[in-house]
């Protein structure tokens, strides 16, 4: 008798300890447990109206005017359009980085300068982000902004920008002044360095390409 | 009919040799004069040890890394919106996503340098990825703290994991050189942020325990920017 008793205390308290287990098992995730946290507070019937706001965490956004907030559409779009469009140039800069690192193909220069211009496309997608911010926009729809890929728009977007009946004068300005600027000097580079390494390649073959690498 | 045979098993045998030969670099090398193909899948290569072991879980490692780099940056946005108006946490986490984006361009020349290769094509599944599933990052601030703390962890136990394949295995798959780079690059880095968003999520939830807790995340903020 005495047996039996103990025995099923010992069960109970296995029971209990692997209770324990589980929940500490579900509970492995901090948010998850704010989330948690957050219901079990909605379900209690609140005295205080106070506690259950401090515990909700979210602060309420305080209605202010929207005036100032000018955007245009088209405008817009395209501005989202373009902020995917450096995402995916720098997946692809990235990749070639990654493809000119290869111990069989041994390029160090160019690997080199596509691992450069991968970190500055990203740069450009994130400085576009900071402007719509800046123009009051991103208030929403954030998560959705950028896709992360599986891999000549700047002046179509300067037009889409400047056209009637919105102009939107500073964007264009920041578009032409910054971007296309930084763009056609990048592709004058670009030029200039296809350029040498064809002459160097039409002789020279691999010999050329090795030398050339070296100079990036 | 028996000479038959020997002649068959004689050239089994001695193909196999061949083959074998094929292996080292020194074989190819000398035949390289002789054709113009010496190049793409070289047997001159730099691998070695447990790569073809680990390479995959490095691999996705990197494609996770990315993921993040770009979670961050959005949520980083999210807080610059003039409605949230929080500097100090677009800074925190404008920082953690430069940081995974650096680390994947790390990753990429230790892969290769080892003689590996990076293809973003191809997603292997392992432990050390995360899931492509995109959680909503339009939170508040003390969610925003817990989800990147969250974060941070996967991609802590990601690293974990590289490191215990390249450590825990059959004697020819070990990799001990992919092991002490995982270490000194990043274990002890992810150790240091784990425990400041730790820091972070836990003092600001104490904060929060106020009626009004508006003054507090407007001085948390401010806190953070100061980081």
């Amino acid at each position: 008798m005495v047996k039996l008793i103990a025995s099923l205390l010992l069960l109970a308290v296995v029971a209990q300890a692997y209770g324990d287990f589980k929940s500490k098992k579900e509970s492995k995730s901090f948010a998850k447990d704010l989330v948690k946290e957050a219901k079990t507070q909605k379900q209690k019937p609140s005295n205080d109206e106070c506690q259950d706001q401090g515990c909700k965490g979210s602060l309420e956004v305080p209605e202010i005017t929207k005036d100032w907030v000018d955007m245009k559409d088209a405008c817009l779009k395209g501005m989202r359009n373009q902020i995917q469009e450096e995402i995916n140039a720098s997946y692809q800069y990235l990749a070639m980085g990654a493809y000119f690192s290869r111990d069989t193909v041994n390029r160090p220069g160019f690997a080199e300068h596509f691992f450069k211009a991968a970190k500055e496309e990203r740069e450009h997608g994130s400085k576009l982000v900071e402007y719509l911010s800046m123009r009051g926009q991103l208030t929403e729809g954030v998560s959705d902004l950028i896709n992360v890929p599986v891999t000549r728009s700047i002046r179509k977007l300067i037009q889409t920008c400047e056209g009637k009946p919105y102009n939107h004068y500073h964007l264009v300005d920041y578009l032409t002044g910054v971007y296309l600027e930084e763009q056609l000097h990048g592709q004058r580079e670009l030029a200039g360095k296809l350029t040498t390494l064809k002459k160097m390649m039409v002789s020279q073959g691999e010999l050329g390409e090795f030398l050339f690498d070296k100079t990036l | 009919m028996k000479l038959f045979v020997a002649l068959a098993l004689f050239a089994g045998l001695s193909s196999i040799a061949l083959a074998k030969n094929e292996e080292y670099c020194q074989n190819t090398v000398v035949t390289a004069c002789s054709s113009s193909t010496f190049s793409g899948n070289s047997i001159c290569n730099a691998r070695f040890a447990g790569i073809d072991h680990v390479e995959p879980e490095v691999q996705a490692y990197i494609n996770s890394q990315l993921t993040k780099s770009y979670d961050y940056l959005l949520l980083a946005t999210h807080f610059n919106s003039y409605q949230k108006n929080r500097p100090g946490f677009q800074k925190l986490y404008q920082g953690l996503s430069d940081r995974s984006f650096d680390d994947s361009i790390a990753l990429i020349k230790q892969v290769t340098r080892r003689g590996g290769v990076v293809d973003f094509n191809t997603r292997h599944e392992s432990p050390a990825s995360v899931s492509t599933k995109r959680n909503t990052l339009e939170v508040d601030e003390l969610h925003s703290l817990a989800l990147a703390l969250d974060n941070e962890k996967q991609l802590a136990s990601g690293a974990t994991h590289v490191h215990s394949r390249a450590t825990h295995a059959t004697d020819a798959d070990r990799d001990p050189e992919l092991a002490h780079y995982i270490e000194e690059n990043f274990l002890g880095k992810q150790a240091e942020t784990v425990r400041k968003l730790s820091g972070y999520a836990n003092d600001l939830a104490k904060l929060m325990k106020v009626p009004d807790p508006s003054l507090s995340v407007y001085l948390f903020d401010e806190y953070l920017q100061k980081q």
